[in-house]
C-alpha cells in the first residue's frame, strides 16, 4: 500500500505540472490581456512606449514558453508572484485568506451532505415505495434540477430582504454562513441519497444478504454489519470528487451570498487576465482534485479487504 | 460463521456513534458564539466613536469589488477608486454640484495671460488627520513622486500638461527640477505648464494632484495606502482594509472643513447586483447603484421610486468608424447614422441608461447645445437615399461589415442586437455581431486585410472640460506614438479637428472657446464622422431618505464631504 501511494504522489506531480502548462498556454492564448491594455479607453492614456515599458515590468512581451518557465522556476521556491489585479498582494497571501473561508463552508456542506444524506438514502431505501421514499425523491429531482442561482437568490430575497433573518454583508458569524451552506449542500446531498439509496437497495437483494436472513439474523443486524458496508463504495467514489468541488467553492454561491472566498477570486482574477492568480489556483484545484482522489483509492482498500494494491 | 477480522467491525454501533458525532458537530458550529470579524489591520488609534454612531453603510460604486492599489490616488484610474482617493485625500479644489472649481487646500490662484503658469496660495493650517503639516512642499513630493519612471501609474498622463513630465516620467530626463512644479514658499505653489492651456484647473481636482504623506510611503512604499500607515487629509480616516469585503472609515478630526456628518463610513465589496439591491432592501446599505434590468421595477415600486436618482454624467456612449471601404465614404456613414433610433435605444431597449446623444460633448460642457449632430437623428427614408447616392441602393453590393464589442455583457449584446436589427430594417444592411472581435462563425475581425469595423466605445470625463473629451481619443497621434486604436491607418485623423481642438485649448475667453469647440463636436460627428454619439450615461441610484448631504455632479461617483445621517432607524 505504501508503494502504491509514493507511485501516485509521483504521478501527481506530473499531473499537476501538465494542469499548469495547459491552463498557461489557454489563459496566454486566450484573447484579451490584464491591465485593460486592450481597451482604447484606457490605452489612449497611454503612449505605446508606455505601454510597451508596462508589458516589459511584468514580462509580458517575452515568448510564452519563457513566461512559462520563469513562472515555474519561481512557483518551485515557492514564489507564486503578485496577483496583477492587487498589485501589493502576493498570491500566497490572497489564497491563504479566501481559501479557508470557502474550505470552511465546503467543510460543512461536506459533512452534513455525507451524513445526512447517507443516513436519508439508507431510510429510504429500507421503506422503499411508502412516503418517505417518494418525498425524497422529490426532493432529490428538486435538487439536481433547481439552479444553485436562482434558487441562491430566492433564498436571499426571502430570508434576508423579507424576513432579515440572515445579513448579507460582513464575515464571520455563523449567521453568515447558513445560506451559504445551505446551497451548497443541497446538490451533493441529493446524489448522496440517490446513491446510497440505489447502493443499499442493490446490495440488499444480493444472495449473501439472502443468507444472512435464513441464518436468522435480526434484519437491523443484517442490514449495519453487512448491507451498509458494502453499499458504501459507490458513495465513497462519488464523495472524493464532490469534496474537492465543495471545498474549493463555488461560485454562484460566493457571488451571490458575498462570500470573500477562493472561487470568486480565482473568476474575478479569469476576467481579468491574473495570470499569476490563475495559475496559482489551477495548481491549487489540481492537487486538491487529485489528493482526494488518492484519498478515495486508499478509502476503497480500507473498506472492501478484496482489494489490493501493489 | 467465521468471525470478521477485526479491522473489518463497523455494526450499527459504530454506524451510530459516527452519526451522532456529525450531528454533534454540526450543532457545536451552530452554538459557537458569533466570532469576531477578522481583526483589522490597524494599529493606529481610533477615532471616539459615540454611543449611538451614525454609520453609513455603502458598497463600492458600479459594484466594482476591491479597488487595491488604486486607492493610491498616484495609480488611481477608476470611476470606483476616484470616489475613495477624495474621502481619503483632499486637494487644491473640488467641483460643487455644478461642477464649478471650489477653493479647498488652495485659498485663491492666478493664471498668467498666456495661460502657462498656476499659481496657488495654499492655506496655512492644514494637517494630516494625525496632526503633522500639510505645505505647498508636499505637492511637489507628491508630483514627483507620481511620475516615477515605472510606476505603473494610471494618472501619469493627467499631469501631462506639466512642463516636463513626460520627459521625466520616460526617463529622459532624470532631475526632477525639470519638472514644472516649484514650491515659492512654503504657502505658495508655482505649477509651469509645456503648453496653454485654458482648462488646467480642472486638471488640478484629478487624484494626481492630491497631495499624498511622504510619512507614510517612507513607511512602507508598497502598501502605504493602507492602515496602519496610510495617512489622509479627506473628509474620513481609513480604520480598516479587509481585501474583498470592506474598507471602514472614521471621521478625520483634522479635516480641513466642517467635519461630515457620519460617525462611520463602511465601504463594502459586494459585486453582485442583484445582492446589491437585495442588501439595499434590507437595510443593509443605505445607497445602491441600480441596474438596468433592475430599473424599470424600482420605477414602478411605491417606496424605491421615491428614494430613485438619476443622475447624468459627463459620459457619453459611441460607436466609432474605421476607415476602411464602405465606411471611409461620408454619405455611408451618414446613412447608418440615420438609421439608429437613439430614443428607442434608451427608453426601451436599456431603460434608465441615459438620454440620447446626437453630439459628442456631454450636457453641461463648453460647446454643448443640443443642436449640433441633429442633422444626422433617426430619419429612415433620408438614410435610404444617401445609402442609394453612396452606389448601395437597398443595401445590395454592401460588403461584409462588422460590430465589435466586449462580449459577456447583457446589456451590450441587447444593445448591438437592436441597432442591428434598426440598420436593417432601415435600409436593408446587415452589420455581423462579433462580440469579442469573433463573429459567431468564429471569424476573427481586426487582423489584415482589414475589414469595415463600427466598435463600441465610451467615453467618460477625467475632469469636466471639453478638452478632455476632444483632445483624448481622436486627436491624431504624435508620429511614432500611436495611441488610441494603435493604428493610423484606418483610424481617425482630421487635421482640421486637430487645429480646432488646440486653438480651443489655449483659449481664455469662454464664449470664443464654447464656439470653437461646438466647431470641433460638428467636425467630428458630422462633417468627417469618426463617431456615431449613442447616449449620455445617467447613473441611477438608490438613496435611503435619512442620507443627506450627498452631492452628486456629473463628474461620476457622489461625493460625501457634506454628508450626514438623520433618522436613520435603529
Amino acid at each position: 500500500m505504501g508503494r502504491y501511494i509514493i507511485r501516485r504522489l509521483i504521478m501527481a506531480v506530473f499531473t499537476v505540472f501538465a494542469i499548469s502548462v495547459i491552463t498557461f498556454v489557454v489563459a496566454k492564448v486566450t484573447p484579451g490581456g490584464p491591465f485593460g491594455l486592450d481597451d482604447p479607453t484606457v490605452t489612449a492614456h497611454f503612449s505605446v512606449s508606455m505601454r510597451a515599458h508596462y508589458k516589459a515590468m511584468y514580462g509580458l512581451d517575452q515568448p510564452i514558453a519563457l513566461q512559462y518557465v520563469r513562472w515555474l522556476w519561481a512557483a518551485v521556491h515557492g514564489d507564486l508572484g503578485m496577483s496583477y489585479q492587487y498589485q501589493d498582494l502576493s498570491v500566497q497571501s490572497i489564497i491563504a485568506r479566501t481559501a479557508p473561508v470557502s474550505g470552511e463552508l465546503g467543510l460543512i456542506a461536506t459533512v452534513i451532505a455525507l451524513s445526512l444524506g447517507t443516513l436519508v438514502g439508507v431510510v429510504a431505501a429500507l421503506k422503499k415505495d411508502t412516503w418517505f421514499d417518494f418525498a425524497t425523491t422529490g426532493f432529490t429531482v428538486f435538487a439536481f434540477t433547481f439552479p444553485s442561482f436562482i434558487l441562491g437568490l430566492f433564498l436571499l430575497i426571502f430570508f434576508c430582504v423579507d424576513l432579515k433573518w440572515f445579513q448579507l454583508t460582513g464575515w464571520g458569524s455563523v449567521n453568515r454562513m447558513v445560506l451559504p451552506v445551505f446551497c451548497l449542500c443541497l446538490g451533493p446531498l441529493a446524489s448522496t441519497i440517490r446513491f446510497t439509496r440505489a447502493s443499499v437497495l442493490d446490495v440488499a437483494n444480493q444472495d449473501f444478504v439472502r443468507t444472512a436472513y435464513s441464518k436468522g439474523l435480526r434484519p437491523s443486524m443484517v442490514m449495519s454489519r453487512h448491507v451498509i458496508k458494502n453499499a458504501l463504495m459507490p458513495v465513497v467514489t462519488i464523495a472524493g470528487p464532490m469534496i474537492a468541488g465543495l471545498i474549493s467553492g463555488s461560485f454562484f454561491v460566493e457571488s451571490v451570498f458575498n462570500v470573500p472566498g477562493l472561487a470568486q477570486a480565482f473568476v474575478n482574477a479569469s476576467n481579468a487576465r491574473d495570470y499569476p492568480m490563475i495559475m496559482g489556483n489551477a495548481v491549487l484545484f489540481g492537487t486538491v482534485i487529485i489528493l482526494m482522489n488518492l484519498a478515495v483509492d486508499i478509502a476503497y482498500a480500507w473498506i472492501d479487504p478484496r482489494i489490493r494494491y501493489d | 460463521m467465521e468471525s470478521e477480522p477485526k479491522e473489518l467491525k463497523f455494526d450499527r454501533r459504530k454506524f451510530l456513534q459516527i452519526m451522532a458525532a456529525a450531528a454533534a458537530a454540526t450543532a457545536l458550529a451552530s452554538c459557537a458564539p458569533a466570532q469576531a470579524t477578522t481583526a483589522p489591520t490597524s494599529n493606529a488609534p481610533v477615532a471616539t466613536i459615540p454611543p449611538t454612531p451614525r454609520v453609513l453603510n455603502l458598497n463600492m460604486p458600479l459594484n466594482r469589488g476591491d479597488i487595491g492599489v488604486n486607492a493610491d490616488p498616484g495609480q488611481s484610474t477608476m470611476y470606483s477608486s476616484y470616489f475613495i482617493n477624495y474621502l481619503m485625500f483632499s486637494g487644491l479644489i473640488w467641483l460643487d454640484e455644478n461642477l464649478k472649481p471650489q477653493p479647498d487646500m488652495a485659498t485663491d490662484w492666478t493664471i498668467s495671460a498666456d495661460t502657462q503658469t498656476y499659481t496657488f496660495h495654499i492655506r496655512k493650517d492644514l494637517k494630516w488627520d494625525d496632526g503633522t503639516p500639510i505645505n505647498a512642499n508636499d505637492w511637489v513630493y507628491t508630483i514627483v513622486r507620481n511620475l516615477t519612471p515605472g510606476l505603473p501609474s494610471g494618472q501619469a498622463w493627467m499631469m501631462v500638461d506639466v512642463a516636463g513630465s513626460n520627459d521625466y516620467y520616460t526617463g529622459v530626463s532624470t532631475d526632477p527640477s525639470t519638472i514644472g512644479i516649484k514650491a515659492i514658499d512654503d504657502y505658495t505653489l508655482e505649477i509651469k505648464l509645456g503648453h496653454p492651456s485654458a482648462y488646467f484647473l480642472m486638471v488640478c481636482s484629478l487624484p494626481a494632484f492630491l497631495p499624498i504623506p511622504k510619512a507614510s510611503l517612507d513607511a512602507n512604499k508598497d502598501t502605504w495606502f493602507k492602515p496602519p500607515y496610510v495617512k489622509c487629509s479627506g473628509p474620513f480616516k481609513l480604520t480598516e482594509w479587509i481585501t474583498n469585503l470592506r474598507m471602514t472609515f472614521v471621521q478625520n478630526p483634522n479635516y480641513l472643513n466642517a467635519l461630515p456628518g457620519v460617525d462611520k463610513l463602511v465601504v463594502n465589496m459586494i459585486t453582485n447586483a442583484a445582492t446589491a439591491m437585495a442588501a439595499y432592501q434590507a437595510g443593509e446599505l443605505d445607497v445602491v447603484d441600480v441596474e438596468s434590468g433592475d430599473f424599470l421595477r424600482v420605477q414602478a415600486d411605491p417606496v424605491l421610486s421615491k428614494e430613485l436618482t438619476v443622475n447624468e454624467e459627463l459620459g457619453v456612449m459611441h460607436l466609432v468608424w474605421n476607415f476602411v471601404a464602405p465606411f471611409d465614404q461620408v454619405k455611408v456613414r451618414h446613412a447608418i447614422a440615420m438609421s439608429i433610433d437613439r430614443e428607442t435605444l434608451c427608453t426601451t431597449i436599456l431603460p434608465g441608461v441615459g438620454s440620447p446623444a446626437y453630439q459628442f460633448l456631454a450636457p453641461g460642457l463648453l460647446g454643448y447645445d443640443g443642436k449640433v449632430g441633429t442633422e444626422l437623428k433617426y430619419n429612415p427614408t433620408q438614410a435610404k437615399q444617401l445609402l442609394s447616392d453612396a452606389g448601395f441602393p437597398g443595401g445590395k453590393g454592401f460588403p461584409d461589415s462588422y460590430f465589435s464589442y466586449g462580449g459577456g455583457n447583457a446589456a451590450y449584446e441587447a444593445m448591438f442586437e437592436a441597432i442591428q436589427a434598426m440598420i436593417k430594417d432601415a435600409i436593408g444592411v446587415n452589420i455581423i455581431l462579433a462580440p469579442n472581435n469573433q463573429t459567431a462563425s468564429g471569424l476573427t475581425i481586426g487582423a489584415k486585410p482589414y475589414k469595415p469595423i463600427l466598435s463600441r466605445q465610451f467615453w467618460g470625463a477625467d475632469y469636466p472640460d471639453s478638452h478632455d473629451f476632444m483632445a483624448i481619443l481622436y486627436t491624431c497621434p504624435a508620429s511614432n506614438d500611436a495611441t488610441r486604436f494603435g493604428n493610423t491607418e484606418i483610424y481617425y485623423c482630421d487635421a482640421t479637428f486637430d487645429k480646432l481642438v488646440w486653438q480651443a485649448a489655449a483659449e481664455l475667453d469662454t464664449t470664443k472657446r464654447a464656439d470653437l469647440y461646438k466647431q470641433c463636436d460638428t467636425q467630428l460627428c458630422v462633417t468627417n464622422p469618426a463617431v456615431i454619439p449613442l447616449y449620455y450615461t445617467a447613473r441611477p441610484r438608490l438613496i435611503k431618505p435619512y442620507v443627506k448631504g450627498i452631492i452628486i455632479n456629473g463628474d461620476g461617483a457622489p461625493v460625501l464631504r457634506k454628508v450626514s445621517i438623520e433618522g436613520k432607524p435603529a
